[in-house]
């Protein structure tokens, strides 16, 4: 009769023991992604000459091509692409804006290419752009994040999350770069603004990690 | 009259028929046959912050040669980064398109001076491409140009960033 009770109680702590084991394995397995990560802005000093003007850039950005950007006097932001070359980017008198971003608060509204083909619908010269901001207190610097041209972020996070309350937004920070921001708890941890970001500035919060 | 009318309608149509038979086989032997619908609306090239013109990858994928040339009308670059491309290169100077070996050679710019190209190749072009998308999201057909892109960028060799060249 004892021997009877000790074997039913074995067989009762092996299978919590399973139990436990499984459900263990299971919540492991069960959010195997990773939250993103997201470059800061980037830090540039400045070189005004007559006609030029040069911006120092961190070294791990040598061989990129980045936006120079400046606010004019009604808030407006203006672009260029320019490449980076041994650290510097040169922006010189008659180089022109090639896009123009209107912005609202921490949003923004809309945005227009200024170059179509070979020519300007509008030209804005960035060197006198960039200097006006410097002397007026206006917001300029480098923007790596290319939106609002470029969305994938946000297209690969619609991909997954059905309706328009996506965890992941754009915003202009107090400095004037437009950069993406994101609510943890909403996000899915799916990994496809990372992997679709063309430039880097969304990254994989734990690389290292197997996803 | 009649006869040889009759006649000349039908080889016409012969011809006509092994000539678009022609373009399609062409289409699927370079196993990108969705390629053909494109009708160069050229609302891609609209949305490109570089001045690339997608249609120019697309014509470069069906003719199976990622060196011919498409419009890339705004990627600033040292003119000897752009000579030791490809010297052949088309490059915007002063309103003005020349070769990137002509700017250097005849015009005699210095090489380290900032250039905009006007037509590279559709090799170089997808090197260039920042993918950020805006092409394909604009195609009003909904052409897989990414993946063109990330072919032609995977055939052309080596990432063209500005560190890799000797810029002089």
């Amino acid at each position: 009769m004892s021997n009877n009770s000790a074997f039913k109680l074995a067989v009762v702590l092996l299978a919590l023991s399973v139990c436990a084991m499984l459900t263990q394995a299971s919540h492991d397995e069960q959010f195997p992604g990773n939250y993103p990560a997201f470059e800061g802005p980037v830090e540039v000093s400045y070189e005004f000459s007559n006609g030029s003007v040069t911006l120092d850039v961190p070294a791990k950005l040598n061989g990129l091509r980045t936006f120079v950007y400046a606010y004019d006097r009604q808030g407006v932001m203006f672009g260029i692409l320019k490449p980076i070359a041994n650290g510097r980017i040169t922006v010189n008198r008659g180089d022109y804006a090639d896009v123009k971003i209107a912005t609202s608060g921490r949003q923004v509204t809309g945005y227009e290419l200024l170059k179509r083909m070979d020519h300007y619908l509008r030209q804005v010269d960035m060197f006198e752009l960039l200097q006006q901001a410097q002397d007026n207190g206006l917001r300029h610097g480098v923007q790596r994040c290319l939106y609002p041209m470029c969305t994938r972020c946000l297209e690969g996070c619609k991909s997954v999350i059905s309706g328009g309350d996506i965890p992941l937004q754009m915003e202009v920070a107090p400095g004037g770069q437009i950069h993406p921001v994101y609510a943890r708890g909403k996000c899915p941890r799916c990994g496809k603004c990372f992997a679709w970001c063309p430039v880097g500035v969304i990254t994989d919060s734990r690389p290292g990690r197997s996803r | 009259m009649k006869r040889g009318l009759q006649l000349l309608n039908v080889a016409a149509m012969v011809v006509l028929m092994l000539f678009l038979g022609a373009i399609v086989a062409n289409g699927f032997a370079s196993r990108q046959p969705w390629s053909l619908v494109c009708y160069k609306c050229k609302a891609c090239n609209n949305s490109c912050v570089l001045g690339i013109d997608p249609q120019g990858f697309v014509d470069a994928e069906l003719a199976g040669n990622s060196q011919v040339y498409i419009y890339t009308t705004n990627v600033r670059l040292p003119l000897a980064q752009a000579a030791a491309l490809d010297p052949a290169m088309l490059i915007t100077v002063e309103d003005r398109h020349v070769t990137a070996r002509a700017a250097l050679d005849e015009l005699h710019i210095a090489p380290q001076q900032e250039i905009t190209t006007y037509r590279v190749q559709a090799r170089h072009a997808a090197q260039f491409c920042l993918r950020c998308g805006a092409c394909e999201k604009e195609c009003v057909l909904g052409l897989p140009l990414l993946r063109i892109i990330e072919k032609l960028r995977n055939s052309s060799g080596p990432s063209l960033h500005l560190e890799d060249r000797d810029v002089q």
